[in-house]
């Protein structure tokens, strides 16, 4: 027996298998006693990001979001515990935050409610105006700053309350694996169409918003159309995990991306780009001009480049065309700037180059910008500006205007018990199959070796999802047991193959295995081609399911199932 | 129903066959006594099935020993599913038959392919914002109770962190004007501004059935061009036959869709499938048999009036992965094995084969019986009955039309 164990362990493919599943574990990470609340996200200038607390980068891993533990030394264990603490919050304290990387200071600012009134005030503001100069004898053109007085409506303030820390936190997370909104909740969105729109409209509408949420990296998302009795449209968005705040700007954009030269449009978002370039040489923070400081800010600028479509290459070259050449620091310029639009506000301004007058150019830099409190938050917010700008100019503006009706948390519909209980329900099951396949063969050698491979299988299957980080949601589910079913299946195949050639002439395990694995590739093929229309077919339920049950046929018919018959050859083998 | 009971029987004599037939098995059966009380009564037999004219001996036997009823019985069934194979197969295909006849009238009278609950079909939302800790679990059954023509759920509403309402999800025949009454009766008076209705549209969209539709339609065509790779022979009719699939996918999903393209997709799919008939019966009977399982399973769950929610989909789609798991497994075992006889084949493939299905029924069972959640008790529903069905495809179906194949080609190689 201890020779058999030993020619188990040093098995390569078995070696193979013990690798992957340590590698899975590591990628899940659970961390089962895991206390206090994960911050997912921090507002721009709310008192908690005046303290310093950041937002964690959208590509970390759960279990790596920083977590509090206490509040004033109050030990926070969960969003219960978070909540009861900062209601009772007053404006102008000070909190002391402990989380497990650091200790902040935090102080917390009133909730004003400001009423304007008709009267006037005079107020004093500073205003830089570039004055003629003699310095040293030469006429230079030099920045003063003066203070004017310009008038504005009176206000009155009140104080109403405490403003809300500026944190979205969740209960710590155990593992790195994510949860789908049918299993840990999400946001709600319910949107209003400003004008009413058909039925083709509103499905143009719906297939743009999940494109917009997908490119933007939203995977689990739920775009629907609802009505209210009275026969107002609305539009429902849900989204797994994501914080509001992101998605709500996205959402209530009209996305009317317009390019102008001396007030004429150029182009559009939409149907005028033909390519919006994403990958990291030609998009991300600007290498010329990068990051630097402006008063207490830090501001990084981005750029990336877009293709324009020939027709609107040659709208912009007509354009130029009519422009004079001017000047400037020794650089040659167009009298006019192009002008960048979103919805209808001005979003940035560049200046041409003389040697683009009249050409018909089709690739064009596109820059923006984004502020924050340190260098990295800048660039963040920088990044996370370019991704929505790009974002809007890949798909286009929707038909019409949308406004947020309201926001709200939502509960899995799964129930908050259902990881628990399924957990539960997959050991029983596990049970179940060791009885039957014990009845079936009378040899734990056989029946152990089936039921650990499973396990095996779920747990890879598992550290895949958290290295790609999909989130587990009911068609997930659903994929991992239909792959753990079959899993079982092809082990009962390999078993009975070996076992049926133990009393036929043949003692050729290589044969009888070879045997075996063309039943099991065969099914394989026919699982994973089956699987492959679905990934086309309807986002969501069908390729979440597609996808699961391909990755889960690939883990079991190259890691899982070659090392289970040598494991069985080696045992039953005399 | 009588095909499960048709299929327990099939099962005992695979097991009665096998175990005296492979020798190591003999210290392992014995844990029936009963059991091996048939191996030792049914050695003499065992050639038996492979003349013709023993069946008739069966019978003969049953009548002479009425009271010994189980043994003949056994024998005889089993008899029976070695010669009459071929009448057995009016059994699935009449079940097949009976299952489309259903299937279309339940889209005449309720215009739908099977009855879609609130998830699916969409209905209305009442949300209810109370600052009382209302226990969800209550108000949904007492709803339930007082509403019992309508679908409903509740979940709760939560904001911060805690509980600020519940939200009441309910088919259309749900007046809300009712609900509110009633529930004001049961957890305290609901105020006009306290509560909101609105409508709500299905969870997957109008398009969604569509596109599934669809979806399962390549599919089949992409199960059948890979076996008759596995199986099928020459290499020719074998690239263009790849070559009209890949064709019928891109025209299906490439671009815009449009009727014609879909029309040319479904000219390819059916010459395709004309094709596997003349030429690969092991491609063509897998796509026959996938769409049998699934076919067949839609038309119980709609006689058992189930109502279908996103869940229910998933399940649909997961009997695809076990029907070709069984299938794949009979076809190799009687199409590519030389070693032993048809019929010995087809028991080795059986006996193994229902291990298999025995192995995940235990497994849907256990879970049907524990779990709580409505979602995984649909979907163990549905995977219950789909590998019931998919058991009497398998094993008469597909293994008969199989062993007629080979009958024929036997017949045709001899002459």
């Amino acid at each position: 027996m201890n020779f058999k164990t030993k020619k188990i362990f040093t098995n390569v493919k078995v070696i193979i298998v013990l690798v992957a599943v340590l590698l899975a574990l590591v990628a899940i990470h659970p961390v089962p006693n895991a206390k206090g609340v994960a911050i997912r996200n921090v507002l721009l200038n709310s008192s908690a990001s005046i303290a310093g607390i950041e937002s964690p980068k959208p590509t970390s891993s759960p279990t790596s979001k920083e977590r509090m533990l206490s509040m004033n030394n109050e030990i926070i264990e969960d969003i219960t515990d978070y909540y009861e603490f900062t209601n009772k919050l007053e404006p102008n304290r000070t909190v002391q935050i402990k989380t497990n990387k650091k200790i902040y200071r935090l102080t917390t600012k009133p909730l004003l409610n400001i009423t304007y009134l008709d009267e006037k005030e005079p107020k004093i503001i500073e205003e830089i105006i570039q004055v003629n100069k003699t310095i040293n004898g030469t006429l230079t053109l030099v920045n003063e700053t003066i203070n004017k007085t310009i008038l504005v409506n009176k206000k009155i303030e009140t104080v109403i309350g405490t403003e809300e820390l500026g944190l979205s936190v969740y209960n710590a997370p155990k593992t790195n694996i994510r949860k789908g909104l049918d299993l840990q909740g999400g946001t709600r969105v319910l949107l209003e169409p400003e004008e009413e729109l058909d039925q083709d409209g509103m499905d143009i509408l719906i297939e743009n918003m999940k494109y917009r949420l997908n490119i933007y990296g939203l995977s689990d998302v739920v775009v629907r159309e609802t009505s209210d009795l009275s026969g107002n449209q609305y539009i429902l968005v849900e989204i797994a995990g994501a914080n509001k705040e992101e998605i709500k700007e996205l959402m209530s954009k009209q996305g009317k991306f317009e390019a102008k030269i001396a007030n004429e449009t150029v182009f559009k978002g939409g149907q005028d780009i033909t390519h919006v370039c994403r990958s990291a040489d030609c998009s991300g923070i600007d290498p010329a001009t990068g990051c630097g400081m402006q008063g207490s800010d830090w501001v990084c600028r981005f750029r990336f480049s877009i293709s324009l479509s020939p027709d609107a290459a040659q709208k912009q070259a007509d354009e130029t065309d009519k422009l004079d050449i001017i000047s400037e620091n020794n650089n040659d310029y167009l009298s006019e700037k192009l002008q960048l639009f979103l919805d209808d506000a001005k979003v940035d301004e560049l200046n041409i180059g003389s040697d683009l007058k009249g050409r018909a150019v089709t690739d064009i830099q596109i820059s923006g910008s984004g502020q924050g409190k340190t260098q990295q938050e800048a660039m963040f917010n920088s990044l996370e500006n370019m991704k929505k700008l790009q974002t809007i100019l890949i798909t286009g503006s929707l038909p019409v205007k949308l406004n947020i009706v309201k926001t709200d948390n939502i509960s899995p519909s799964l129930g908050e018990e259902f990881i628990n209980s399924a957990i539960l329900i997959g050991l029983l099951a596990i049970l179940g199959v060791l009885i039957v396949v014990s009845l079936r063969y009378r040899k734990l050698k056989v029946a152990i070796p089936i039921i650990i491979t499973s396990i095996i299988e779920v747990t890879l299957l598992l550290g895949v999802a958290a290295i790609i980080g999909w989130n587990l949601d009911l068609a997930a589910i659903a994929g991992i047991i239909i792959a753990v079913g079959t899993g079982i299946d092809h082990q009962i195949i390999i078993t009975d193959e070996t076992l049926s050639g133990e009393n036929s002439e043949s003692h050729d395990w290589k044969k009888r295995l070879k045997n075996a694995f063309f039943i099991i590739m065969g099914a394989f093929f026919t699982t994973v081609f089956a699987m492959f229309p679905l990934l086309f077919a309807g986002a969501g339920l069908l390729k979440g399911f597609a996808i699961t049950t391909m990755i889960g046929a690939f883990i079991g018919v190259f890691i899982a199932r070659p090392a289970y018959a040598a494991v069985i050859e080696i045992l039953l083998k005399e | 129903m009588g095909e499960e009971e048709h299929l327990k029987t099939t099962e005992e004599s695979t097991e009665m066959h096998n175990s005296t037939e492979e020798h190591t098995e003999h210290q392992e059966t014995e844990h029936k006594t009963e059991e091996t009380e048939h191996k030792v009564e049914e050695k003499p037999q065992e050639e038996k099935p492979k003349h013709s004219n023993e069946s008739e001996n069966g019978l003969e036997k049953t009548k002479v020993f009425p009271k010994k009823e189980r043994k003949p019985f056994k024998q005889r069934i089993k008899d029976i599913y070695i010669d009459d194979y071929k009448k057995l197969l009016i059994i699935p295909f009449t079940i097949l038959i009976l299952a489309l006849i259903l299937t279309s009238i339940q889209i005449a009278t309720t215009g739908d392919f099977v009855d879609k609950d609130v998830s699916l079909k969409g209905g209305i939302t009442i949300t209810i914002n109370s600052d009382d800790q209302l226990n969800l679990e209550e108000v949904e059954n007492f709803l339930k109770n007082k509403f019992p023509d309508a679908d409903i759920a509740a979940r709760s509403l939560k904001q911060v962190g805690k509980q600020v309402g519940i939200v009441i999800d309910g088919s259309e025949n749900l007046d809300a004007e009712e609900v509110i009454q009633e529930l004001s009766k049961e957890i305290g008076e609901i105020k006009e501004e306290d509560y909101s209705v609105a409508a709500m549209g299905s969870s997957l969209g109008s398009t969604f059935f569509k596109e599934t539709l669809k979806a399962i339609y390549i599919s089949f065509l992409f199960m059948g061009i890979v076996i008759f790779w596995y199986f099928g022979d020459g290499t020719k009719t074998k690239l263009i036959t790849s070559l009209l699939t890949v064709i019928a996918a891109t025209l299906m999903f490439a671009g815009t869709s449009s009727i014609i393209k879909d029309i040319l997709a479904y000219i390819i799919g059916i010459t395709l499938i004309v094709t596997y008939i003349k030429n690969s019966t092991p491609s063509f009977m897998v796509i026959l048999n996938v769409f049998s399982d699934i076919l067949v399973t839609l038309a119980i769950v709609n006689l058992f009036n189930i109502k279908l929610s996103t869940a229910g989909i998933a399940a649909f789609l997961m009997i695809i992965g076990y029907s070709v798991d069984t299938n794949i497994l009979l076809s190799t075992k009687l199409l590519k094995r030389k070693e032993g006889s048809t019929t010995e084949r087809l028991f080795s493939a059986m006996k193994t084969g229902m291990t298999m299905s025995f192995t995940t029924l235990a497994a849907v069972t256990i879970a049907l019986i524990f779990s709580q959640s409505a979602t995984i008790k649909q979907i163990m529903v549905i995977l219950l009955i789909g590998l019931l069905v998919d058991m009497l495809y398998t094993w008469i179906q597909n293994a008969g039309i199989l062993r007629y194949y080979l009958e024929k080609k036997k017949y045709k190689n001899e002459f």
